[in-house]
């Protein structure tokens, strides 16, 4: 009960902020701008509004997830509210979690809001059904579930450096997890056994982002299967499990004094 | 009303309405660039690839468009290059196939790629983008008529006709690519063959930029049929009539009065000469009777595209 009050809170908290509103005018505004960049390549129009708009979900998506992430606690220790909120009859976890589905929540919608943009656009474009239309929303879950995780890593360094570290720490985490299929590779043509080890392990223990990329295959036109939408599912509960465990275990941890 | 509330209006003012003239002057004062960028940085589609951190179809179309308008902009600065024979255009294929390493469905980008490179200076290049796309996407038939046509193109009429015969197996393939297959070999190297093969190409595209080049490419075996026809008509004038004819008007009212069938059908102007496909008349040459087109309607290739 009491989680999910944090979370509504957060959810406002983020609502209110206005670099919030600017990001998303910001990324309807680059879906909007694909109907004229579209004129210039030869092809499907509809194919260059889907890279485009959901390219900017996901862009625009990552700088929300990491820099709202990563002030998510942080805001409240600077702002001296923490003493408040800890006060009260609210377990730790509690805060943490709250703070993760509430800012899990304003994904959920900027998501929803984004890919009403990219679906108005085709609309627009195609005067009727186009093939991306269907597959645009399959690639947009994967995009949200990417951003789950993404906050997942802001909010665990939050509990535990700055936010100049954390946004930094973030971004180094999520520039490697885009280069997880390079590991496996490198894995595989490793010469020495400790190299190969040491690329499988971090193939392992990184989080493999590309398992949410369906942007190109959104823009094709092909549908997502539900067994690829089920299993990265899983794979980003399990991973966000694993990330929001830590979090809880440090910020527990943490004195205030 | 207060002036000093009025007083940050005037700046503005007059601000915007110096925007334009400064543009203008700058426009005017700024020396003209010379130098035209030629390198393409990042050439190599696996490592743009590793490096787009999963942007790549976002980038396969950012190279696409760079493609194109490297193309445009080429034409436009110099409107020559559609007829030099040498390669004219050195990043098309390398934009082209970076593009296609970062989204190997995107069929636009095989399909008209290697079309302008093949037609400006590569054909090689050509082939390898259209091989590599049917790599990618075994079952589009559209890469094979394109492959076959370039290869037929380049001569080997032989391999042309096995790329029909091989796309005619794919699913969703046009019932005529199996017969294209046979005539390909049977007419080899025959200008009918290249208006049929155009006129497919000209059908499976819906994009005007393309048909306006395959229709460039139309007119001019058009004009080359309708030249053969007057050339013909002016040597047959010349031998069995008289001197030689002072203007085509004369050759077309004294041989060609009216449609023949199985030949091109003639467009006249007012004085009842013959005109190409652009409008613009033949010229003739009453001293040598050769007639040809003229330059500045469109240019003929000094030989056929093959003959074998």
């Amino acid at each position: 009960m009491q989680l999910l009050r944090v979370a509504k809170n957060t959810f406002r908290e983020s609502v209110r902020d206005r670099v919030l509103f600017n990001l998303i005018a910001f990324a309807l505004l680059m879906i909007g701008s694909s109907l004229l960049v579209g004129q210039l390549a030869i092809g499907d129009l509809q194919k260059v509004i889907t890279d485009i708009g959901l390219s900017a979900m996901r862009f625009i998506g990552v700088l929300i997830a990491i820099f709202i992430g990563i002030q998510l606690v942080y805001k409240e220790i600077e702002r001296k509210t923490i003493y408040g909120l800890l006060a009260k009859p609210l377990r730790r976890s509690d805060l943490v979690l709250g703070k993760f589905f509430g800012l899990g929540t304003t994904l959920a919608v900027n998501t929803a809001v984004m890919l009403g943009g990219i679906v108005l656009s085709i609309l627009f474009v195609k005067r009727g059904y186009a093939p991306q239309l269907a597959a645009a929303i399959p690639a947009a879950y994967l995009i949200f579930l990417e951003l789950v995780v993404t906050t997942a890593i802001a909010l665990m360094f939050s509990t535990i450096s700055s936010p100049a570290l954390s946004a930094l720490l973030t971004l180094m985490i999520y520039v490697a997890g885009n280069f997880g299929e390079n590991l496996r590779l490198l894995a595989a043509s490793a010469d020495s056994a400790p190299s190969r080890w040491l690329l499988t392990a971090l193939f392992y223990v990184l989080p493999n982002l590309s398992n949410f990329s369906a942007i190109s295959t959104a823009a094709h036109g092909t549908v997502a299967p539900a067994s690829w939408l089920l299993a990265a599912t899983a794979y980003a509960v399990v991973y966000c499990a694993l990330l929001l465990s830590i979090a809880v275990l440090v910020f527990d941890r943490r004195d205030f004094k | 009303m207060r002036f000093d509330g009025l007083l940050p209006i005037v700046p503005l003012v007059l601000a915007v309405a110096a925007i334009g003239p400064v543009q203008h002057w700058l426009e005017h004062a700024a020396a003209p660039s010379v130098v035209e960028d030629e390198a393409l940085y990042l050439s190599n589609g696996d490592a743009v690839k590793a490096m787009a951190l999963g942007y790549d179809s976002l980038l396969a179309d950012v190279y696409w468009m760079r493609a194109i308008q490297y193309f445009g902009g080429k034409v436009l600065s110099d409107q020559t290059i559609l007829d030099q024979q040498s390669d004219r255009l050195p990043l098309l294929h390398p934009l082209v196939d970076v593009a296609t390493t970062l989204d190997p469905q995107l069929i636009p980008a095989y399909r008209f790629g290697s079309y302008f490179i093949h037609d400006y200076g590569r054909p090689a290049e050509a082939r390898a983008l259209l091989e590599k796309g049917i790599r990618n996407n075994p079952d589009n038939p559209w890469l094979y008529q394109d492959l076959a046509f370039a290869e037929w193109q380049d001569g080997d009429c032989a391999h042309a006709s096995q790329v029909y015969a091989a796309g005619a197996e794919r699913p969703n393939a046009p019932s005529w690519m199996r017969s294209m297959s046979a005539a390909v070999l049977a007419d080899c190297g025959q200008r009918s063959l290249a208006v049929q093969m155009l006129r497919t190409m000209y059908e499976s595209t819906e994009d005007p930029r393309i048909r306006a080049d395959i229709k460039r490419q139309l007119d001019v075996y058009q004009a080359l049929d309708e030249l053969d026809l007057l050339n013909a008509a002016v040597a047959f004038y010349a031998e069995r009539i008289g001197p030689r004819p002072r203007s085509l008007a004369q050759v077309v009212r004294t041989i060609l009065p009216r449609p023949q069938p199985g030949l091109p059908n003639l467009t006249l102007d007012r004085t009842g000469s013959p005109v190409d496909p652009n409008g613009v008349p033949y010229v003739y040459d009453a001293d040598t009777g050769v007639v040809s087109a003229d330059p500045s309607s469109m240019t003929l290739p000094r030989s056929e595209p093959r003959q074998h």
